[in-house]
């Protein structure tokens, strides 16, 4: 598991961070967590970890987050396979491992992770409502078809990584790594992945109003592109 | 009726066609264009009021003062939109400029170590 690296947008997150980034050192050693300008002291917390520290001198969202990581690991040539992971703890390691699986055996270039193939413990009804009008309008304005569009768990070859250029700082990320895929044509898959809401994951998530914030960049992006 | 969709659907087609080439030589030209013909009809309805109110009743939309809003309407969306772009624009070479600090100051730490 020399040739993987695990990417974690970090935005204060210290309550959780250390036991987190304990667990998925177990398995994969390389990480590198971006903070994204925390101000609750989770720099110090992803340290004692052990993980490497990418540090944002201004709060940029977590898109810009998931740029700086990627581009900080693809400097580092021994990696093959990139890891985009979220901090709260709701991505299963086990899920990390049959994604990896997949990519080496089968001929894609990225896999990503489907919270409606597999199950979403503990999804509150709104999330799952907005959640599957976000997967509509994706489908629909990026013409690849997926079962979940905005999950954090990807993962990617290096060919994939060095083709990442993400502008849209906030969550509208996701519609961006789709546009890659449709412009080079890459191969990409989805598997079943299992994820845990738990009480600080929800109530460290998005409010539903900011699917129209999100909608309206990606429009935009689209007109004027 | 049929003037006030010619009206509408022209205005979405000048939208978007300055919006997908917002920085094309041909459009900056002509937002300088559109500004400069802007000012000359100003000045001339500010002169002669009547030929406002004669060209809104030749359009169908009423009143020299409804058309008059109506233009202002589309000029201040495609303002907005534009100010909003040139916002995101600056915001994404700021933050590429953090990205770079955050990556050279991460590497230096880990030589350090």
């Amino acid at each position: 598991m020399k040739d993987v690296c695990i990417v974690i947008p970090v935005y204060n997150e210290r309550k959780v961070i250390y036991d987190v980034l304990r667990n998925v050192r177990k398995s994969f050693p390389y990480v590198v967590c971006v903070d994204d300008g925390s101000k609750d002291g989770s720099a110090e917390e992803i340290l004692r970890a052990g993980a490497a520290l990418v540090r944002h001198p201004i709060n940029m969202g977590q898109g810009a987050a998931l740029q700086t990581g990627i581009e900080f690991a693809r400097n580092n040539k021994k990696i093959k396979y990139f890891v985009t992971f979220d901090a709260d703890g709701q991505h299963r390691i086990e899920d990390v491992n049959s994604m990896l699986d997949v990519i080496k055996k089968k001929n894609v270039d990225i896999v990503m992770g489907s919270r409606f193939l597999g199950e979403a413990v503990d999804m509150t009804l709104t999330k799952k409502v907005v959640l599957k009008l976000a997967i509509r309008f994706s489908n629909f304005t990026s013409g690849i078809k997926l079962t979940d569009t905005h999950n954090g768990l990807r993962v990617f070859n290096r060919s994939f990584a060095e083709k990442i250029q993400i502008t849209m700082s906030d969550m509208a990320h996701a519609s961006e790594i789709l546009e890659i895929i449709r412009e080079n044509n890459f191969k990409y898959t989805e598997i079943p992945v299992k994820i845990h809401y738990t009480d600080y994951s929800r109530s460290k998530g998005q409010s539903a109003l900011n699917a129209v914030n999100i909608a309206f960049d990606v429009l935009l992006r689209r007109i004027t592109k | 009726m049929i003037i006030q969709f010619v009206l509408i659907s022209l205005s979405i087609v000048i939208l978007l066609y300055f919006l997908s080439n917002k920085s094309s030589i041909k459009v900056r030209a002509y937002k300088k264009i559109g500004m400069f013909l802007f000012m000359c009809a100003f000045i001339v309805f500010v002169l002669y009021p009547e030929m406002l109110n004669s060209i809104a009743k030749r359009l169908g939309v009423g009143r020299g003062a409804d058309l008059l809003l109506y233009v202002f309407f589309v000029g201040f969306l495609l303002f907005a939109i534009n100010v909003y772009i040139k916002f995101k624009e600056q915001q994404d070479l700021i933050y590429r400029l953090a990205r770079q600090i955050a990556i050279l100051e991460a590497q230096s730490n880990e030589r350090e170590n």
